[in-house]
C-alpha cells in the first residue's frame, strides 16, 4: 500500500471522526461541558419543524409623521420669512440674523397636531405670502385650509396619513426582514399583521443569539447628527421639579438626580427610564431635542469602573446630517485600538458634514443613534473626506465590543426604520407544522432512504453496499456542514438533502455503469474500476457544477427561504462528490490490496 | 451475474420520432401555461396572507392541534359553503415556562379574511351615519376586511362614540365589534414604550415590568374614560364570534377565550418574489455559460428549454390540481430545476463522448447511441429517487404530501426532458449548424468560381 493513499484513508477517518462530534450535541443530550464547550454549535430547525420564538413589534408612525410635520414647520418658518423680505424690497439671501428674527415677528407657526400645523400673521395682509405653490414646493401631500383673514391650517389629509402609514409599515417589515437575514439566521417569517404591528417568527437560536437579535430588531437605527445646545436653559430650573417627582414616585425615580458641570445643567440616573419618565412630565421646546447618554466614568490610574450613569443632553432638535447620506459602516479600529464603526458618507453628507463643523468649531457635536447619544466630541476644525466614527460604550472587553461594533455596522447598512418600532410582546411558539405531521415527514424520509439503501444492495451487491457506505457518510458530512454553517434545518431544506443524495446515488449508478461496461469489454477487475471511475468523473463533475453554479446564483441574489435552501444544495454538491468519488474510490482500492477482490460483484 | 434493467447494446429508437414527442410536450406546456394564466396557483398563506387568531383553553383542557384544526375546518367549510377549507395551521403559542399566565393558547391561521357580505356593510354604514353624523367620512375597507375607519370634523367623547358604535352595530345583528381610536393607540403605544424600556433594563421578570403589565388595561380605561378624538376604526369581529361559539359547544369549559384577530400580510413579499426570479434568470445564464465553455452552444439551447419544460409542466400541474402554493413548494421546484439540469448534463455528456467515438456517423444514430447506452443509468436514478419520494408522498400528510408530489411530477418529467426534449433540440440546432456551415461552404466554393473567372 503506498502511503500517499495511506494518509488519504486516515484523512477520510480523521473527517468522519470531527463530522461525527459536531454533530452529536444535536441528537445526545446532556453531554460533559468539556465536550459541548468545543462543540458548541447545535444543528437548529426551522420554524416549520420545531418552532421559535414570536417577537410582535407595533410601528409607531404617527411619530415619523409628526417629526416630518416638525422638520415642514421650519421649511414653512424659513420660506414665509425670504417671501416677506422679497414683498420688502430686500434680497432674501443677504438677510442678516437680526434680520431673519424680525422678520419671523410677523407670524407663528404652532403644531397642535402631529398632522397640523397652523399658522397665524399679524398682519392680515401677508395671508397672501402663505400660497398654494409655496405649501406644493415643501410637500404636496400637504392641504391648505384658510382659517378667518389671518390664519391658515395646513394639514395632512387622512387618506395621506393611511397612506404614509402604509409606506412606513412596509418599509419596516423589510427593513427587519434584511436584519434578520443578514444575521445568518436561516428562515425567519416577518409579516405585517393588523392595522401596524409586524410579526417576526424566529426559528429556536440560543439565548445570546436571541439577545442581539432582539436589541438589533429594536433598534430604529437612525443615525443623527445635531449639535449640542450649549445656551439652553431648559434644566436650569428644574431641580425643584425632579425633588418634587422624585418624592412622588419614590420607587420608580430612586437614582434620578439634577447635576450641573462646566457646560450647564442636566439630569443624571441609573437607568434611562427614569430620565424618560420625569422628562414625560415636562412640556419640552419644540427646537429642543433630549438626547440620552450612557456614561462610564474609569479611574486614569487603574482603569477601573468608577461610575457609569445615564445622562441627559440638551440637543438642536434640527438634524442636519442623517444616516440617509450614508454610504456605507464598516467595522475599524480606534486610536486605542479598540473596534469602532467607522461610517463613510456620499458627496452631499461629505458636504454637509463639512459645512457643519466648519461652522461650529470649538462646539459640540452629538452623534446619535435614535435617542441614545454615542458620542459628543467637541470640534477642533472643519472635518472633510465624509467620514466619522462611532466609539462603542466603555466598560467592557474588547471582544463584547467587537461584536456590538459588527452588528451595529450590519444594522446601519440595512437602513434606519422609518418609524421608532415598539416591542409588544416576546413568545415562544410551537411549530407551524403539526408534530404528527413532522413525525410522518420523518418517518417517510427515513422510510424512503432505507429503500434505496435495500435496492441499492439488491442491484449492486457489494458495490452497492460500498455506495451505501458512502450514503450514509455523506448524510453525516451534510448534517455536520449544516451545523457548522449554522443554518437551520426546514421541510425545503429536506428537499435539498433528498435532492443531493439523489445525486450522490447518481454518481455512484454512473460509476457502476462504467465499470460493467468496462467488465463486458473483458478488462480485469482492477483495470474496470480504473476507467470507470476515470471515465465517469467528468460527467459527475459537469453534471454537478452546473447545479452548483445555479446555488451559488440563488445564495447570492436571493433571500430567506430560498437562500437556506440554496445553502444546503451547496454543502450537499461538496459531500456528495466528495463521498461518491473519493470515500467509494478509496474502499475499493483497499479492497484490491487487501487481494479481497478476485471478482468484483457489481 | 449481475441485474440489468435494460440489457447492454439495446438499440431503442428515441430521436427518430421526436415531432410527436415535440407535439405532445408542446401540448403539455400550452395546457400548462393556459391553466396558470386561466386557474392561477391556488396561493396559500404564505403568498396570499389571512387571519391569525390566538385562542385560549384551560391547562386541563383536553384540547390538541388536530382537534383545533378539524373544528376549524369544518367552520369554515360550513360558514363559506366551500368544499375545502383551503390552508389552515395551528401552532402551540407561547409555550415558554411562563405557560402564557396558566393557559394553553394556540394561535390559529387560516385564509379566511371575511364573513360579511357587501350588502351587510352597506346597511352598517348606514349605521354610522347615524351615530356620526352625515359630516363624518366613512372609509369601508378593501374587499377580506371587515373594517371601517371613520373620522369626524370635531373631536367627541371616545367612550361615548364606542358604546354607541357598539350598540348600533348589535342592532344590526353584529354584537361582537372592536372599536378603536387613534388616542387608544397611542395609549397602547406609549404603554408598550414604557416597558419595552423596563424589560429592557431588568428583564422580563423585572418586578416593575411585572407591575407595569398588570396595569396596562386599567391605566388605558382610566385615561380612555376622558379622552376625545376624531379618528376611530370599527372591525367586525364575525368569524372571532362564531369561532368563539362553536369552540365553547366542542371544548366546553376548558376553553375560555378567543384572544385576539388579526390579519395578516403574506410573508413573502412582491420583491423576494421579484428578487427570486431575477436569481432564477442569472442562475440560468450561469448554466448557459458554462455549457458553451464545457461543450458548445449546441448544448445549451436544449438544456435550458428542458430545464423550462420541466419547471412549467410542475408548476402547471399545480395548477390544474389546484394544490396550494406554498413556501416549501418553491424549493421543491427548484430541486427540481436543479434534477432536471443534472439529467440532461449526464445524457448530453454521453453524446459528447460518442461523437469522438464514431467521427462522422449521421448524428441522429450518435444520439441514439448515447441515450440506449445512458439508459440503464437514467431508469435506475430515476427509480431510486423517486422510490424515495414516493414513500414521502404515501406516507407523510398534508403540506409534505404537496411537496413530495411536485418532486414526483419533477422527476418524471425531468427524465422525460433529458431523453425526448433536450436530446432532439439538440439535434435539430446541430443540422441547423451544419446546414449553414454547408450553404455558406457552398456560397464561399461559388464566389471562389466566380473570382477565377
Amino acid at each position: 500500500m503506498d502511503t500517499k493513499r495511506n494518509w488519504k484513508v486516515w484523512g477520510v477517518v480523521a473527517l468522519a471522526v470531527i463530522a461525527l462530534l459536531q454533530v452529536l450535541p444535536t441528537f445526545v443530550p446532556g453531554l460533559p461541558a468539556v465536550y459541548t464547550d468545543i462543540f458548541s454549535q447545535q444543528l437548529s430547525f426551522g420554524l416549520d419543524l420545531k418552532g421559535g420564538l414570536e417577537l410582535k413589534y407595533t410601528v409607531d408612525y404617527k411619530k415619523a409623521i409628526g417629526d416630518n410635520a416638525r422638520k415642514l414647520k421650519d421649511s414653512v418658518t424659513l420660506r414665509l420669512v425670504e417671501a416677506k423680505a422679497e414683498k420688502q424690497g430686500k434680497d432674501p439671501a443677504a438677510l442678516t440674523e437680526d434680520e431673519r428674527t424680525a422678520l419671523a415677528k410677523s407670524f407663528s407657526v404652532e403644531r397642535p397636531r402631529f398632522n397640523t400645523l397652523s399658522i397665524t400673521f399679524t398682519d392680515a395682509a401677508d395671508r397672501a405670502l402663505l400660497d398654494s405653490d409655496l405649501i406644493a414646493t415643501l410637500d404636496n401631500r400637504f392641504e391648505l385650509r384658510n382659517d378667518g383673514d389671518a390664519g391658515a391650517t395646513l394639514f395632512l389629509p387622512d387618506k395621506a396619513v393611511a397612506e404614509i402609514k402604509d409606506e412606513i409599515v412596509n418599509q419596516t417589515v423589510s427593513v427587519i426582514r434584511k436584519r434578520v437575514d443578514a444575521f445568518g439566521l436561516v428562515e425567519p417569517d416577518v409579516r405585517r399583521s393588523g392595522d401596524a404591528d409586524v410579526d417576526v417568527q424566529l426559528p429556536g437560536l440560543n439565548e445570546k443569539q436571541m439577545a442581539t437579535v432582539r436589541e438589533r430588531i429594536g433598534q430604529a437605527a437612525q443615525l443623527t447628527f445635531r449639535m449640542v445646545k450649549e445656551d439652553a436653559t431648559f434644566f436650569d430650573d428644574k431641580k425643584a421639579a425632579v425633588d418634587s417627582f422624585k418624592a412622588e414616585n419614590v420607587e420608580e425615580a430612586k437614582t434620578l438626580q439634577w447635576a450641573q458641570d462646566g457646560r450647564g445643567a442636566y439630569l443624571r440616573s441609573e437607568r434611562k427610564s427614569e430620565l424618560i419618565r420625569f422628562l414625560k412630565t415636562q412640556q419640552i421646546p419644540d427646537d429642543m431635542l433630549i438626547g440620552y447618554e450612557e456614561v462610564s466614568e474609569k479611574d486614569v490610574a487603574t482603569g477601573e469602573l468608577k461610575d457609569r450613569y445615564w445622562r441627559t443632553w440638551s440637543l438642536n432638535a434640527q438634524a442636519p446630517l442623517t444616516g440617509e447620506n450614508l454610504t456605507r459602516a464598516m467595522v475599524s479600529y480606534g486610536e486605542k485600538n479598540e473596534p469602532v464603526a467607522s461610517l463613510e458618507f456620499d458627496s452631499r453628507g461629505a458636504r454637509i458634514f463639512g459645512d457643519l463643523t466648519g461652522a461650529n468649531v470649538g462646539k459640540l457635536m452629538a452623534i446619535m443613534l435614535d435617542d441614545e447619544v454615542a458620542s459628543a466630541p467637541r470640534i477642533n476644525e472643519r472635518i472633510g473626506g465624509g467620514r466619522a466614527v462611532i466609539t462603542l460604550g466603555g466598560g467592557r472587553s474588547i471582544q463584547q465590543m467587537m461584536e456590538e461594533a459588527r452588528s451595529l455596522v450590519t444594522v446601519l447598512n440595512n437602513g434606519a426604520y422609518k418609524a421608532p418600532v415598539i416591542k409588544v410582546h416576546d413568545i415562544a411558539v410551537g411549530p407551524s407544522l403539526g408534530r404528527d405531521a413532522v413525525n410522518s415527514g420523518m418517518l417517510s424520509i427515513a422510510i424512503g432512504f432505507v429503500l434505496v439503501v435495500i435496492f441499492m444492495a439488491f442491484y449492486y451487491r457489494q458495490a452497492g453496499l460500498i455506495a451505501n457506505v458512502a450514503l450514509f457518510f455523506n448524510l453525516l458530512l451534510v448534517l455536520a456542514g449544516l451545523v457548522m454553517f449554522n443554518a437551520a434545518l426546514t421541510l425545503p431544506g429536506m428537499a435539498g438533502i433528498v435532492l443531493t443524495v439523489g445525486m450522490a446515488l447518481d454518481a455512484n449508478v454512473l460509476i457502476f455503469e462504467r465499470i460493467r461496461e468496462e467488465l463486458r469489454r473483458g478488462r480485469s477487475t482492477r483495470n474496470a474500476i480504473e476507467r470507470g471511475y476515470g471515465q465517469a468523473f467528468w460527467t459527475i463533475f459537469d453534471a454537478q457544477i452546473t447545479t452548483a453554479i445555479a446555488g451559488v446564483v440563488l445564495m447570492q441574489y436571493a433571500s430567506g427561504p430560498i437562500y437556506g435552501f440554496a445553502v444546503t444544495l451547496l454543502i450537499g454538491i461538496a459531500c456528495s462528490m466528495f463521498t461518491a468519488i473519493v470515500v467509494t474510490r478509496l474502499i475499493y482500492n483497499q479492497l484490491l490490496d487487501a487481494g479481497k477482490l478476485e471478482e468484483l460483484s457489481i | 451475474m449481475s441485474i440489468e434493467i435494460i440489457k447492454p447494446g439495446a438499440s431503442y429508437e428515441f430521436v427518430g420520432r421526436r415531432q410527436v414527442f415535440f407535439a405532445l410536450s408542446g401540448a403539455l406546456v400550452l395546457a400548462s401555461l393556459i391553466s396558470l394564466a386561466v386557474l392561477g396557483f391556488n396561493r396559500g398563506i404564505d403568498f396570499k396572507g389571512g387571519t391569525k387568531i390566538i385562542v385560549a383553553f384551560k391547562p386541563d383542557a383536553t384540547v390538541d392541534r388536530d382537534a383545533l384544526r378539524g373544528t376549524l375546518d369544518e367552520l369554515v367549510r360550513k360558514e363559506t359553503g366551500r368544499e375545502d377549507a383551503g390552508q389552515i395551521e395551528v401552532q402551540d403559542f407561547d409555550t415558554g415556562s411562563g405557560g402564557g399566565g396558566g393557559k394553553k393558547n394556540f394561535m390559529l391561521l387560516t385564509e379566511l379574511t371575511s364573513l360579511v357580505t357587501a350588502e351587510q356593510k352597506k346597511t352598517l354604514e348606514g349605521k354610522l351615519r347615524g351615530v356620526f353624523g352625515d359630516k363624518a367620512i366613512i372609509d369601508v375597507a378593501a374587499e377580506g376586511e371587515d373594517r371601517f375607519d371613520v373620522t369626524v370634523s370635531e373631536k367627541i367623547a371616545v367612550k361615548k362614540a364606542y358604546d354607541d358604535v357598539k350598540a348600533a352595530f348589535a342592532e344590526a345583528g353584529f354584537p361582537k365589534v372592536t372599536v378603536s381610536s387613534d388616542v387608544e393607540r397611542q395609549i397602547d403605544v406609549n404603554n408598550y414604550k414604557s416597558l419595552q424600556l423596563l424589560t429592557e433594563e431588568g428583564g422580563e421578570a423585572s418586578e416593575a415590568a411585572r407591575q407595569r403589565e398588570a396595569n396596562f388595561e386599567a391605566d388605558k380605561d382610566k385615561a380612555l374614560q376622558t379622552a376625545k378624538d376624531s379618528r376611530f376604526t370599527i372591525t367586525i369581529e364575525e368569524f372571532k364570534a362564531k369561532l368563539e361559539t362553536t369552540l365553547k359547544d366542542k371544548f366546553g369549559d376548558g376553553f375560555i377565550r378567543v384572544e385576539s384577530s388579526t390579519s395578516v400580510s403574506p410573508s413573502v413579499a412582491g420583491d423576494m418574489l421579484n428578487q427570486g426570479l431575477v436569481a432564477i434568470l442569472y442562475a440560468i445564464l450561469g448554466i448557459v455559460l458554462y455549457i458553451m465553455l464545457r461543450f458548445d452552444i449546441r448544448y445549451a439551447p436544449g438544456a435550458i428549454v428542458a430545464l423550462a419544460h420541466d419547471v412549467i409542466l410542475v408548476t402547471g400541474a399545480f395548477s390544474v390540481a389546484q394544490i396550494k402554493f406554498t413556501m416549501p413548494i418553491i424549493a421543491a421546484v427548484l430541486t427540481i430545476a436543479g434534477y432536471s439540469i443534472n439529467d440532461t448534463i449526464v445524457v448530453f455528456d454521453r453524446i459528447r463522448e460518442t461523437i469522438d467515438k464514431f467521427k462522422g456517423a449521421p448524428m441522429e444514430k450518435i444520439i441514439n447511441h448515447a441515450i440506449n447506452s445512458t439508459l440503464s443509468r437514467t431508469l435506475l436514478t430515476s427509480i431510486t429517487t423517486l422510490m424515495a419520494v414516493l414513500s414521502i408522498f404515501l406516507l407523510g400528510g398534508g403540506l409534505i404530501r404537496d411537496f413530495a408530489f411536485a418532486m414526483c411530477i419533477g422527476i418524471v418529467v425531468g427524465t422525460y426532458s433529458s431523453i425526448f426534449v433536450a436530446s432532439p433540440l439538440f439535434l435539430a440546432l446541430h443540422s441547423y449548424f451544419e446546414e449553414r456551415e454547408s450553404a455558406d461552404a457552398g456560397g464561399r466554393a461559388a464566389a471562389a468560381a466566380a473570382s477565377a473567372r
